[in-house]
């Protein structure tokens, strides 16, 4: 298998609806995959189209 | 998922906001990296340190060593500074190859230690700040730490033998936080006053907890009532955490100054039983506050079940009694947790039956470190066995009955203390009671009580125990009474059964 890097650098950014961003501290969570943002950004994650969402965090009264 | 995230994201997050005294998180997490260099560069006789200890009270220098410690990949060991000599040089020596940080007077009055080093906080603070930033500095950005590895060892309380190193890996203590915290959570202007001590699990979780929400703490070095209420009126606390004698201590403190801690929104409370007239009578008296009952384990990286401050004022204000009851429970498992009740044979027992606690989840780690505590808590499916005793409502709100050991038998009948005991306190002259078994040629044991008066009030043993009668039937009814002036306790109030039993025994047997 050859691997071939690109000549030129392409300036990313990403394309609807892939760029909700994603926020840091928030997990997301796909068919068992679960993730943890550690730092923030402007593409939105997905697995192959399928965007993953976030996984709302029940709200717990803190108890320490 | 390991702890120095936990504080990395609150750095990259919050940088500017207060983490605790004058140290904003930014602050704090540049002394973490120092500490922890400091930590990974120091040798006691050639051998890399072992364990970071924190053998002092509360202060900055706690979290500063905590996660310095995590972040060094070193355990962390905070211990009681209030052991007498004999038993804290027992339990530092189990530690070595270590460095202990104390307050004054600690390493004096323990000696020479093989394989020990002490360092005084102020020192082991001032060669944090003296220490230069450069190169070497482990930073967080290259933290390679293996979430399987132990963050910190927590000797439980030994109420009922030898302490025992409870270990808890970063994954444990990590995802606790990382499952009922959300970062940043906290409105800025908060603050917490904790005033549990560094060694108690409570006293940990509170540093992780606070960090990641983004909440500044406020550290009560040595708890009173006098000193809990001033900081919370001078550092216009919003949340605090409290173990069930601290409450009752706090209330009656309240009353006496007709104070009402306009700041205060959130309290929680956990540690051991509360007795039912006492959160209701907190209740009562700070209706804007939400109150939060927590039961948990040092086995379990904190708490497990939580009673939420919607559950307080539905139990509190209702004429159903299924739904009153709640308010003596510690309410429903985290959602990544499971509670399951067993009978003595390890088989599920239905809704409202009582058996002991079991537990399973990422939190639970249910280990010690010493191989010579050979009994084996964690089932092959990863279940933890509390040892307490509990019981599960049709709805699974979770009620726990206290040791498993301390369930009396009497003649064949379980018997729960606790039961007893709340409504001992309900006497308007019972100011604290505790209840134990001691063996009984007829019954296998017989139910015995201590119990503390109030100033100023009088009731005999016949009375007390006619009042019992009247609530509970007669098996339940103390056999005997003894009063006295105050009950054996731990510094975090947790009573001493075995002393009391040894000496009701020695009493009424």
């Amino acid at each position: 298998m050859q691997v071939s890097s690109p000549k030129v650098m392409v300036s990313g950014a990403p394309v609807a609806p892939f760029d909700v961003g994603t926020l840091v501290g928030k997990r997301y969570a796909l068919e068992g995959l679960e993730l943890l943002c550690t730092k923030a950004g402007a593409g939105s994650l997905s697995l192959g189209e399928v965007a993953v969402s976030t996984q709302d965090a029940q709200q717990l009264p803190s108890s320490d | 998922m390991h702890l120095p995230l936990i504080l990395e994201l609150a750095r990259d997050t919050m940088a500017d906001r207060v983490a605790v005294d004058d140290m904003s998180f930014a602050m704090l997490a540049q002394r973490a990296e120092r500490a922890a260099t400091i930590f990974a560069n120091r040798s006691i006789d050639t051998y890399p340190i072992g364990t970071v200890v924190f053998c002092d009270t509360n202060s900055a220098a706690f979290p500063v060593a905590l996660f310095g410690a995590a972040l060094a990949g070193v355990p962390f060991t905070p211990v009681n500074y209030r052991l007498a000599d004999d038993a804290l040089r027992a339990l530092v020596l189990r530690t070595a190859p270590s460095l202990v940080i104390t307050g004054p007077g600690v390493a004096e009055r323990l000696g020479e230690l093989a394989g020990v080093e002490f360092v005084a906080r102020d020192v082991f603070m001032g060669a944090v700040s003296a220490l230069q930033d450069s190169a070497t500095l482990i930073e967080f950005s290259n933290a390679d730490i293996d979430p399987a590895s132990p963050a910190v060892l927590l000797f439980t309380s030994g109420t009922t033998g030898e302490p025992k190193a409870a270990v808890l890996r970063h994954e444990h203590l990590a995802t606790y936080i990382l499952s009922t915290v959300e970062l940043a959570s906290s409105t800025q202007g908060d603050a917490a006053l904790v005033s549990v001590p560094p060694y108690h699990i409570a006293g940990v979780s509170a540093v992780l907890s606070n960090t990641y929400a983004g909440r500044r703490i406020v550290y009560l070095s040595t708890f009173t009532p006098e000193a809990w209420v001033d900081n919370v009126v001078t550092h216009g606390v919003t949340h605090a955490m409290v173990v069930p004698t601290m409450m009752h201590r706090v209330l009656d403190e309240l009353s006496r100054r007709n104070e009402t801690l306009p700041s205060l929104r959130h309290l929680s409370y956990g540690g051991g039983p509360m007795p039912l007239p006492v959160i209701e009578r907190a209740l009562d008296m700070l209706p804007h506050v939400d109150f939060v009952n927590a039961y948990g384990l040092t086995e379990t990286s904190s708490s497990i079940a939580v009673l939420s401050p919607e559950d307080h004022r539905a139990a509190h204000g209702s004429t159903d009694l299924a739904l009153r009851r709640r308010l003596s429970s510690v309410g429903r498992s985290l959602p990544m947790v499971e509670i399951s009740i067993r009978d003595e044979n390890g088989l599920e027992v239905a809704p409202g039956e009582r058996g002991i606690i079991w537990v399973s989840g990422p939190q639970v780690s249910g280990q010690y470190r010493d191989s010579s505590s050979s009994e084996t808590v964690v089932d092959e499916h990863g279940w933890f066995n509390t040892r307490d005793a509990g019981e599960l409502d049709a709805d699974d709100y979770l009620f726990v009955f206290g040791r498993q050991d301390d369930v009396i038998v009497r003649g064949g009948e379980n018997l729960s203390p606790g039961e007893i005991e709340d409504v001992l306190v309900r006497h308007p002259a019972v100011s604290e009671a505790v209840v134990v078994g001691i063996a009984d040629v007829d019954w296998g044991e017989k139910v015995v009580a201590a119990v503390v008066l109030r100033a100023d009030t009088a009731v005999n043993e016949d009375e007390l125990r006619d009042f019992v009668r009247a609530a509970l039937r007669s098996a339940r009814t103390p056999e005997r009474i003894q009063f006295r002036t105050s009950l054996p306790a731990t510094e975090t109030g947790k009573i001493l059964r075995r002393t009391v039993r040894a000496e009701l025994s020695e009493l009424f047997g």
